[in-house]
């Protein structure tokens, strides 16, 4: 009686070990094995100033992007802290900055990210307005 | 979609499109005024605002991206989702229905001033942010300099 009662516990811990150990590998690989993933978003090119574009030209031209879902929530997640933004102050968005990239979460649990770039001179610019 | 529907599927209508005489006109994108759909509460404080500046100025005042149907996302705002968010153009000293940064030559200083106090006397002005920092009352804010976002508030 002693026996089987130690040997099912005994395969019980092994199991429990076993899940730990899986888990600890697949989290591993994820973190060492970094792939490409599909992405939801969109873009716009333009000139002149993200709060009031104009037509991309030969000499002034210009991409924001802007993308959401599951790469959106990743990104936001490795960007903490929240920062205070006066234009979401107050409306339960919580928004995340780290120069110019800014994420941020609705209310709603929906996660979105923006950047953007001059593509005239290949500088990082922010992909975003209030 | 061509045109936009009058209506929203939050009861928000289309800011008027046209306003007599002086007051103001629209632009932004999407065009075909598919971004300002507006709370009612905004479209009462524009009419407002703008007859006040149509008895000290002429010209218009350009009103643009305010919320899509339905508030849905409106790439790249970080908010304009409530209706209650309007951006506005600089006023321009010819007056014409362009783009007008502060850093431009056309840009008026002082006409511009007056129309942000016009919308900072009214009392369901929350914010407004807008780079050009010797007008008082406004605040800073990136991307700010090619037009200013005027905040009414979600409750009186």
């Amino acid at each position: 009686m002693h026996q089987t009662t130690a040997t099912t516990s005994m395969f019980r811990s092994l199991l429990l070990l076993s899940l730990g150990l899986s888990a600890v590998v697949a989290w591993a690989q994820q973190d060492t094995v970094p792939e490409f993933k599909a992405l939801r978003g969109s873009y716009m090119m333009y000139s002149a100033g993200l709060g009031d574009p104009q037509p991309a030209k030969l000499n002034d031209s210009k991409i924001a992007f802007a993308i959401d879902g599951e790469a959106a929530r990743k990104m936001f997640d490795s960007m903490a802290p929240d920062v205070r933004d006066a234009c979401t102050a107050g409306s339960s968005v919580r928004v995340r900055t780290k120069g110019h990239v800014s994420c941020q979460r609705e209310k709603s649990g929906e996660y979105r990210c923006s950047f953007g770039f001059d593509l005239r001179t290949g500088e990082s610019i922010s992909g975003s307005v209030c | 979609m061509d045109s936009a529907a009058p209506r929203d599927s939050r009861g928000y209508f289309l800011l008027p499109q046209a306003y007599e005489g002086g007051g103001y006109y629209i632009y932004g994108t999407p065009g075909m005024g598919r971004g300002q759909y507006a709370h009612p509460r905004l479209i009462s404080a524009l009419l407002e605002v703008a007859r006040s500046w149509s008895y000290i100025d002429k010209r218009k005042f350009g009103v643009g991206n305010i919320s899509l149907f339905g508030g849905e996302n409106f790439a790249p705002h970080r908010s304009h989702r409530s209706g209650l968010e309007v951006d506005i153009r600089p006023v321009r000293k010819d007056g014409n229905r362009l783009p007008c940064s502060i850093s431009d030559k056309q840009y008026d200083r002082d006409a511009t001033a007056a129309l942000i106090g016009l919308f900072q006397e009214h009392s369901k002005v929350q914010l407004v942010l807008f780079n050009d920092r010797s007008i008082r009352g406004v605040s800073h804010a990136s991307n700010h300099s090619d037009h200013f976002h005027v905040q009414i508030a979600v409750t009186t």
